[in-house]
């Protein structure tokens, strides 16, 4: 009896001395996160007891042995379970090694060691290339640091948001003297600049207004002697114009010219020359073609010879003493390019185009080519001697609905005002770059009559039926391409 | 004695008490689909939250509209932001595509500003596809006479010996070029004696098949390291119109890491868990991803990069040995938006 108590008392004994053994493990997971300042750390905490650690995080150091830790503590826990560190206050592109800690119990408990690189910064893009000061500019880059610094040549930007350490969304500061300034980051003391110029938009339009309120249009326009001529359209959808309408940029002036012979509607202009068309308008284009071709001769009309096509929406231009006629709206005409020898008041017999071509494509002429913006945003320029032609450029903007212009002002030609669209682009003809130009002010919906440039400065005549206009049926604008 | 007892038998009753079920209150999880490949783009990336358990009165699963979501390339730190194309599809700019040897996170920051991120992807280079050959599968049904079939598609490749490697097959963008019979279109409730009403437009279409049910097949290459080999690589069902004419797919061999491969082969389990006593048990699979701003939170989804093998495949009914009749449509295809069998034959 008395050893079936004492094996009794023994068992109690043994299993009292039953306890739990709170033991866990340490690991240093891989980083989720390495930039040129910040990284973020993992670490695991395993164990099958619910166990309570002082304090638990990582250690940092920029050498194995860890002589010289920068320590992120993440305080008590109480349980297993994966965690999370971040510091921020690493070098850019250094070596760094980490491990995560567990205070248990007054002892000091590591995980393994795991390798961090930090990374160096970097710039990729900025988006828009073009924008008005005070609007928003996105650049892309690379680790870059919440202390960016952006500068527009030597003016500081203000950052407004940074998004991953990558996308900076920035405000364009006001423009001081250039116009094209360097974008230039200084990220965690390392210095960027973007090869390629930001460009302020700049231009200034100015109303100047013209004395009548009808709606002038499938009229022409030509310049000469430094003035300007529009007219002989119509003013409702059958009612002629008879008259020219001349201004004088000097004198700041409109006046007008009656004319007795027919009209040219949809006819031609080009540096005092004018004619073809049609002389009376019925439905839509339809109507008789009017062959007549007449040199502005000192405000009186002078007859030349007469026009060897029905050039009806054709393209005019001139190079040197030749005129041309290209393409047009009447059938079997659309792809012929004549041309006129002002010195011996002749046609020449017809050369083809490759492509159909009307007046709705904007042109200009440069260094005695011609150039013209396709449909298709394709910039060709075009050698009518030779009949060489060569894309050698894309129209950036939009022109869907066609119907553009073109004025040169030196090496540079301002390109746009088409129909529905408000977006003005200069072309530099020297490097063939775009850049973007103030929009267009008025009423988007309307008509451009004539363009000329005179002084550095674009005249332009439009005419609009929309009932809203601040400016009635007919707005003459004034355009300085390089005033801010 | 007896009485002593009768009490005893009272007290013991009494020591009954009610036990309380406090079960966990249901919380709404992100979740995240996709992964990106070292083919251009785009890729997508769906986010969404889970719903609440309980009737669709109580919750529903919601998608996550409105964030910002990047991939950033670990080695360079070189962050592509992702466009939100419908509410909660994030897709990568077409020109994107990962660089093999190259690690990948996913960032999401929500419209809250709760931020979430994934583990580090490392993109490995996937081996060659030599090719894809199918084959028609007969699966006995309780029904005889009418069992289940469709195509198994088989993968021959040769299998790198000096790595452990970790396969998943895809078939992505399958679309069922299906031809109708407009010409003999009548409309609901004529009469067979009726005469066809016939339809100018339209007899041939493209219809994506969006709703292609594919379960999840993966290999590693533990019992074929350094073989040719083929593996089976997925099961098209044959619905009954599905193959009626042409089909096209691309076929993507990808090669994942190990931790992918862990991740892909626990959903299996759970998506083919039939009921019987030999499956494993249900369980919550932890993915890749961490709320950065609340890191208790449980993120569902696992985000990964891989590199891709891939071929185009166009079959025709001609070349299958289909086991299911073919049912026709009688009408425009046009309004079909998925290949499925038309409900009303015409006699």
């Amino acid at each position: 009896m008395k050893a079936r108590f004492s094996i009794f008392f023994l068992l109690i004994w043994f299993s009292a001395c039953e306890e739990d053994i709170e033991s866990f493990s340490l690991l240093t997971e891989e980083s989720l996160y390495v930039s040129s300042e910040k990284a973020q750390l993992v670490g695991r905490l395993i164990s099958d007891n619910k166990l309570e650690v002082e304090d638990h995080g990582f250690w940092i150091g920029s050498d194995e042995s860890f002589s010289d830790p920068i320590v992120v503590s993440l305080g008590k826990r109480t349980g297993p379970g994966r965690f999370l560190g971040e510091v921020q206050d690493l070098s850019p592109g250094r070596n760094y090694f980490t491990k995560s800690y567990a205070e248990f119990k007054g002892e000091i408990i590591f995980g393994n060691i795991i390798q961090l690189n930090s990374k160096n910064p970097g710039i990729f893009s900025f988006f828009p290339e073009y924008e008005l000061p005070g609007k928003i500019i996105e650049i892309i880059g690379l680790n870059l640091s919440p202390e960016t610094k952006v500068f527009f040549d030597n003016a500081e930007a203000k950052i407004e948001d940074i998004i991953y350490e990558s996308l900076l969304k920035v405000r364009i500061p006001p423009i001081e003297n250039n116009t094209s300034p360097k974008i230039k980051l200084i990220s965690n003391g390392n210095e960027m600049v973007f090869g390629k110029n930001f460009e302020y938009i700049i231009g200034n339009f100015s109303f100047v207004g013209f004395p009548e309120k009808f709606l002038l249009n499938k009229s022409l326009s030509f310049t000469q002697d430094g003035k300007f001529y529009v007219g002989s359209g119509l003013i409702s959808a059958l009612d002629i114009h008879p008259f020219f309408w001349e201004f004088d940029p000097e004198l700041n002036r409109w006046s007008t010219h009656e004319l007795d012979s027919d009209p040219h509607i949809n006819g031609f202009g080009i540096n005092g020359y004018y004619g073809g068309g049609m002389d009376y308008n019925l439905v839509g284009d339809t109507g008789v073609p009017n062959p007549a071709f007449w040199k502005w001769n000192e405000n009186i009309p002078i007859k030349k010879a007469d026009l060897p096509y029905p050039a009806v929406n054709s393209i005019a231009f001139q190079i040197q003493s030749k005129i041309y006629l290209l393409g047009g709206s009447v059938e079997g005409f659309e792809n012929l390019l004549y041309e006129y020898d002002i010195n011996r008041d002749s046609w020449n017999a017809p050369k083809t185009f490759p492509f159909k071509v009307k007046n709705n494509l904007t042109h200009f002429v440069y260094e005695d080519k011609l150039y013209f913006i396709s449909d298709r945003k394709e910039l060709y320029v075009f050698d009518p001697d030779t009949g060489e032609r060569e894309i050698i450029g894309m129209f950036p903007g939009d022109n869907s609905k066609g119907y553009g212009v073109a004025s040169i002002v030196g090496d540079r030609v301002i390109v746009g005002f088409y129909e529905q669209s408000i977006e003005v682009w200069e072309l530099n003809l020297k490097n063939i770059s775009w850049k973007r130009k103030s929009d267009f002010p008025g009423i988007f919906l309307g008509n451009n009559l004539g363009i000329f440039s005179k002084n550095n400065s674009i005249y332009l005549l439009r005419s609009t039926n929309q009932p809203s206009s601040e400016y009635g049926n007919m707005e003459f604008w004034k355009f300085d391409p390089d005033k801010f | 004695m007896k009485k002593r007892l009768f009490f005893l038998l009272f007290l013991i009753p009494g020591c009954i008490e009610p036990y309380l079920v406090v079960a966990p209150e249901s919380e709404s999880m992100l979740n995240v689909e996709g992964f990106i490949t070292d083919f251009p783009g785009p890729h997508v990336i769906k986010i969404s939250r889970t719903a609440t358990y309980g009737s669709v009165f109580v919750d529903f699963i919601r998608p996550v509209s409105q964030a910002i979501v990047a991939v950033r390339e670990n080695e360079t730190g070189l962050v592509t932001f992702l466009k939100e194309t419908d509410q909660g599809m994030y897709e990568t700019p077409t020109i994107f595509e990962a660089k093999i040897g190259n690690t990948y996170s996913l960032k999401i920051t929500t419209r809250e500003g709760i931020e979430y991120t994934s583990f580090p992807s490392k993109t490995h280079q996937a081996p060659q596809l030599d090719s894809m050959v199918y084959s028609t599968l007969v699966i006995p049904t309780e029904n005889r006479l009418l069992p289940r079939s469709g195509l198994r598609l088989l993968a021959y490749f040769k299998d790198p010996s000096d790595e452990k490697n970790f396969y998943f097959w895809n078939v992505k963008n399958p679309i069922a070029k299906v031809e109708t019979f407009p010409e003999f279109f009548k409309p609901r409730f004529s009469l067979p004696s009726d005469p066809y009403q016939p339809k100018e437009c339209c007899k041939y279409c493209d219809v994506p098949d969006v709703n292609l049910f594919n379960s999840l097949y993966i290999a590693d290459d533990s019992d074929f390291n350094g073989l040719v080999t083929n593996q089976i690589a997925g099961f098209l069902e044959d619905n009954g119109f599905r193959f009626s004419y042409k089909y096209q797919f691309e076929f993507e061999q990808m090669a994942i890491s190990e931790e992918t491969f862990r991740f892909l082969k626990l959903v299996n389990q759970q998506l083919t868990i039939s009921g019987s006593v030999f499956d494993p048990p249900p369980a919550n699979i932890r993915g890749n991803l961490v709320c950065l701003t609340h890191p208790e939170e449980t993120v569902l989804g696992h985000f990964f990069s891989a590199g891709v093998s891939k071929t185009s495949i166009l079959l025709n009914r001609e070349d299958l040995d289909l086991i299911q009749i073919q049912r026709a449509f009688n009408d425009d295809c046009r309004l079909l938006n998925q290949p499925v069998p038309p409900s009303n034959v015409d006699p």
